[in-house]
């Protein structure tokens, strides 16, 4: 049987290379992914290896807990540790050297106006020291000696065209002063740590623009040649003070690479998510290519079972065929997803996120994780194709022209009807019950209501591509056959159309979802959104943190009424261990101007320093009561007693769980960063004026940006159509993948009908008329397919949205233009996909067709 | 609707046709230096052992096929100097198809199947003509089915109606009765002589069915690839008598 399935194989070397590139597609973007990863997590570990690697240990302030709450975490809140520590390790014996940092926000401006670098990655200063380690190494030039004098990152030198000598404008808590640069620094032996620009100052200066007066953030510390690093660390932490620990290099790198790490392991979780729906599109078009072949091939395996075949031989020799399908296709995606892990790199670079350079990692994990999805995934989808080829009956050899019929079974409906409806449970009971696991219920519901679908969408296939085709039919004869075709084989169609609808479920589904979001955002804007105008960040992304003087400074200008700036932190009850809590911070005695809080049981106004008022829902979910006192713990300063006043309903616009004015903040918060300020233009003076005026104020912070209502509300909308082009970026290869299905499929029953093609270019039929034949059958197919996923995924957006409606999406909104546009674009790359059968199907010898058996 | 004007003149001929297959000296002699003339308004048969060129020639003929060397004319037209493009257009137009079997296409009514070439031109039919083809053929109450709820005398009568629904200047048939019991046979044998009596239609026919040869007016016999003799009004007997002398 290996010389049958052998030369079966290199009979069909194209069916056989259109089936292998599905998963060739798949398994490379499973095996990108991990190279992507993998080489990101290698470059990091090999940057922090080397920042540390003159460092032995380092001293740090006690946390009593780390922020991990992804509202909050990316404001800097950190305890310091007194200066005199930096003596007492000194001191210690067998201490060679110990340098000590101050760290805080400092916003490089090139010489033509604009902020350097932030949007997302750090923009950090500290102060320079003789030591020898450190995070930040000297290129060129000097470190600062006096108050006027700065170190840049050589990336920010090169990015804003400053050299050594230059004067530069930097902007830190205290505001913008000017330095002249004197020398330029990199991470090791990086020029670029993800974007991340460090300005270095004196100590003196770096104390007072980052308000740390007689403190330090860290010491680094570097022992004798000789002495053992775990009995150096054991002497430090003997003279060290309560609220400050040791750790080694080593340790402090892990914890450094353990944040890193989580980005990453987010990142790989989604891009192998993205890779899953291709292969699980992959998995389809196998099935279906090999459900075609076994049909035209029935006379063939009927002639094996004559001859004396048993239907395990049969059945192997189709397995056989998967088998080494599956191997080299998937030895081929490991390859070319090491080219595909260069591309990854180079969309999110597009999307905005920079990565440091470094070689491409290939695990053996990845290898073997490739090699075994992508064979085992060929492997179980060939698998009843090849029982159905071992029930040909012998007896089929001796039927001329006779081929297994292809109508929708019973058997298929009522899988397909199970699978279906359970999906549709446990997606429903993972979004509205959310048990522990929802999620796990969420995924398995979408992936087994697309399977239902599948199995059962041969019942209306005929139907629906009747409709779809009219539009062709009724322009030409060509568009009537292809119609008809397409009708033809409900079951065939349906499989091919199902791997499309698989793609566009989701793309539908994350549209719908964007759009509802935009339609609740607007909604929430209209609600809540009281202010003439906001600061945050120049440019939509992350937050962007700035110095509390803009907020004192908008709000001196006569042309501003009520303003306030918002910071943000974590606190964590004390009984409540583990969990955290966000707070925000405003200025309490107009914020009612600004935004509207929905308050209750106390006059926003009115709260004063040490009183609270928290979320409707967290107080109920904690059992607090209006008048209760609470002790929370906080980062930098330890544990402190709030007193609630009351409660309030929308945190939206806040972004925080519990609210407290800004005297509050400042007692209990190392950091005095603001995210953004919201504000009203002067009573009788018009919001452009007020606008105005605070642009003259932003002069002096260009990493700042104002907008009115209108132009805030576009750029939420925009930062959400940004992440859906992300998604839909990302869901292109599964759409690939799909549309290769619909070629491979075209192709297949191309070939079968060569004796109709024959007939039809016998009678006249122009070539031209045979490629648009095939091409408008393969659109007709591909727009069934979308129909389905435009569908299916309005049904995944509508039971997502509904229960999310506490979560504050609450507008399910269908951009129907937008959809149809999908469907339009699918049967259209459909029409494309069909161009390569399509001329096979023109080229083919009239005369040898017409006289095929 | 009126039938074309009977002429004498000649609808397609073969001026020294050679058709080989491979060189040298493994080269197959399909048509030696074949001379055939089909004349209009006539039931024109070929016939000859297998191997002897028949089916290369009707190929040849109807455009299917290319010479090696050599002319062949549809009406006045040369058909090696067209392009593809050309050369569907007068399958399309100028000439009708009647295959042994598989004639019809299957996801197409029976009059959708006859109506096909005059659609693929995109030109409207001549109602009255289609009319009297589908009723001298005895198709009306099939029209509206599909070709796998026909039996084989009926899908051949369809796919004579499809042959004859634009008028062609000549018709082709391939062992059309090949696939159907005598009776039936005989009947469609029937059909496209009234085809040509009554229509003034030009039919040429390959067979090897001495009964089915004897329908025509004129039957030419082919050997190792050229005519070898002729025969007006065959018979049955006759042509039996022929052919055995031929195979001898």
């Amino acid at each position: 049987m290996w010389a049958v399935t052998l030369k079966g194989l290199l009979a069909h070397k194209t069916r056989l290379a259109l089936t292998g590139l599905a998963i060739v597609l798949g398994v490379a973007f499973v095996a990108g992914t991990f190279i992507f990863t993998d080489s990101l997590d290698d470059s990091f570990a090999g940057l922090f290896a080397d920042i540390n690697a003159n460092t032995d240990a380092y001293v740090n302030p006690v946390k009593p807990f780390e922020d991990t709450s992804p509202e909050t975490a990316f404001v800097p809140e950190l305890p310091t540790l007194d200066a005199s520590v930096l003596d007492l390790v000194a001191g210690v014996e067998g201490v060679a050297d110990v340098g000590g940092f101050v760290q805080g926000f400092a916003q490089i401006i090139a010489p033509d106006g604009t902020a350097v670098g932030g949007q997302g990655p750090p923009t950090l200063g500290f102060n320079f020291d003789d030591f020898e380690g450190g995070a930040v190494t000297l290129r060129e030039g000097r470190g600062p000696q006096a108050r006027n004098e700065v170190t840049i990152d050589i990336g920010s030198a090169e990015a804003a065209g400053l050299g050594i000598g230059d004067d530069v404008d930097v902007v830190t808590p205290v505001g913008r002063r000017s330095y002249q640069v004197v020398g330029t620094t990199g991470f090791g032996d990086e020029d670029d740590l993800l974007g991340a620009t460090i300005v270095t100052f004196d100590l003196a200066e770096a104390r007072e623009v980052f308000d740390k007066d007689g403190v330090y953030d860290q010491l680094a510390v570097i022992g004798e040649p000789d002495i053992d690093s775990e009995e150096l660390m054991a002497r430090i932490a003997a003279v060290l003070p309560e609220d400050a620990e040791v750790v080694s290099a080593a340790s402090q790198s892990e914890s450094d690479l353990e944040d890193i790490r989580s980005f990453l392991g987010f990142f790989n979780t989604i891009l192998l998510t993205f890779a899953a729906v291709s292969l699980f599109v992959g998995a389809f078009i196998i099935a279906n290519t090999f459900s075609i072949v076994v049909a035209q091939r029935t006379r063939e395996f009927a002639l094996l079972r004559a001859v004396g075949a048993s239907t395990r031989q049969v059945t192997r020799s189709v397995m056989l065929e998967a088998l080494l399908v599956g191997v080299v296709a998937s030895a081929l995606g490991l390859l070319v997803g090491i080219g595909l892990a260069g591309g990854l790199r180079g969309l999110l670079d597009a999307f905005g996120f920079g990565f440091p350079e470094g070689e491409n990692v290939l695990a053996p994990r990845t290898v073997v994780v490739s090699l075994v999805l992508g064979t085992v995934l060929t492997l179980v989808s060939a698998v009843l194709p090849a029982l159905r080829a071992a029930r040909v009956p012998p007896v089929e050899a001796m039927r001329p022209g006779s081929q297994a019929s292809e109508g929708s079974s019973s058997a298929r409906t009522v899988l397909g009807a199970v699978a279906g409806a359970v999906g549709v449970v446990a997606l429903i009971v993972g979004l509205l019950a959310t048990p522990d696991n929802a999620i796990s219920y969420v995924g398995a519901g979408a992936l087994l209501t697309m399977l239902g679908v599948a199995l059962l969408s041969p019942l209306i296939a005929g139907r629906v591509t009747g409709v779809l085709g009219l539009p062709v039919a009724r322009r030409s004869v060509d568009g009537r056959l292809a119609r008809e075709n397409s009708r033809r084989n409900p079951k065939r169609t349906a499989s091919t159309a199902s791997a499309l609808m698989i793609g566009l479920a989701l793309v539908s589904f994350v549209t719908i979802l964007a759009s509802s979001i935009t339609g609740s955002v607007a909604r929430l804007l209209d609600e809540q959104f009281r202010s003439d105008f906001i600061i945050a960040g120049a440019a939509a992304g992350p937050p962007q943190l700035f110095s509390p003087a803009i907020s004192a400074a908008v709000d001196a200008l006569p042309e501003t009424g009520a303003v306030s700036g918002i910071r943000l932190g974590t606190t964590q009850p004390q009984d409540a261990a583990g969990s955290q809590i966000p707070i925000a911070a405003v200025d309490a005695a107009v914020i009612d101007e600004l935004v509207s809080l929905g308050a209750e049981g106390g006059d926003v106004s009115a709260l004063g320093e040490g009183q609270f008022l928290a979320l409707g829902s967290l107080a109920e979910e904690r059992g607090w009561a209006v008048g209760d006192t609470i002790p929370f713990t906080f980062i930098a300063t330890g544990t402190r007693e709030l007193e609630m006043v009351g409660t309030f309903e929308s945190d939206e616009l806040i972004g925080g769980r519990m609210l407290v004015d800004l005297s509050t903040y400042e007692a209990n918060f190392n950091n005095d960063l603001e995210v953004f300020i919201y504000g009203n233009a002067a009573d009788g003076v018009a919001v452009e004026d007020a606008l105005a005026a605070v642009e003259g104020v932003l002069a002096d912070a260009p990493n700042l940006g104002v907008r009115d209502q209108a132009s805030f509300r576009e750029e939420q909308d925009a930062a959400i159509g940004q992440i859906l082009n992300l998604m839909i970026a990302l869901l292109f290869f599964a759409i690939v993948v799909a549309l290769i299905g619909i070629t491979n499929t075209m192709a297949l029953s191309v070939f079968e009908r060569t004796r109709e093609l024959g007939l039809l270019r016998a009678v006249g039929m122009t070539r031209r008329q045979v490629r648009r034949m095939v091409r408008y059958e393969a659109g007709i197919v591909s727009a069934f397919g979308a129909v389905l996923g435009v569908v299916v995924g309005a049904f995944f957006a509508w039971s997502v949205v509904r229960s999310l409606a506490e979560q504050g999406l609450d507008t399910l909104v269908f951009p129907v233009g937008r959809l149809l546009v999908y469907i339009v674009i699918a049967a259209l790359a459909g029409i494309a996909a069909g161009s390569f059968p399509a001329r096979r199907a023109a080229n083919l010898d009239v005369l040898e067709a017409v006289t095929t058996e | 609707m009126t039938a074309p004007a009977p002429t004498t003149t000649t609808a397609a001929r073969v001026v020294d046709g050679h058709k080989t297959y491979g060189e040298g000296e493994t080269a197959v002699h399909a048509l030696a230096g074949i001379n055939v003339e089909i004349a209009r308004n006539e039931f024109t048969a070929i016939m000859g052992p297998s191997g002897s060129g028949k089916s290369t020639l009707l190929h040849c003929l109807a455009g299917l096929d290319t010479l090696t060397s050599g002319h062949v004319f549809i009406g006045e037209t040369e058909l090696g100097s067209l392009r593809e493009r050309d050369l569907t257009i007068l399958r399309r137009t100028k000439v009708g198809f009647v295959f042994q079997a598989y004639n019809l296409v299957p996801t197409l009514t029976a009059l959708d199947n006859i109506r096909l070439p005059l659609d693929l031109a995109g030109s409207d039919p001549d109602h009255s003509w289609l009319d009297l083809v589908i009723d001298t053929l005895g198709i009306r109450d099939r029209l509206d089915h599909k070709p796998a709820e026909l039996s084989g005398g009926q899908q051949q009568r369809v796919a004579a109606a499809r042959a004859l629904a634009s008028k062609p200047e000549i018709i082709f048939a391939d062992e059309p009765t090949g696939a159907l019991d005598s009776n039936t046979g005989a009947a469609f044998l029937g059909f496209l002589e009234r085809a040509v009596k009554e229509f003034g239609q030009t039919i040429v026919m390959v067979s090897h069915d001495p009964g089915a040869a004897s329908h025509a007016d004129r039957l030419l016999f082919l050997a190792d690839g050229v005519i070898v003799d002729e025969m007006r009004e065959p018979t049955p007997d006759r042509v039996l008598d022929r052919m055995k002398a031929l195979e001898a």
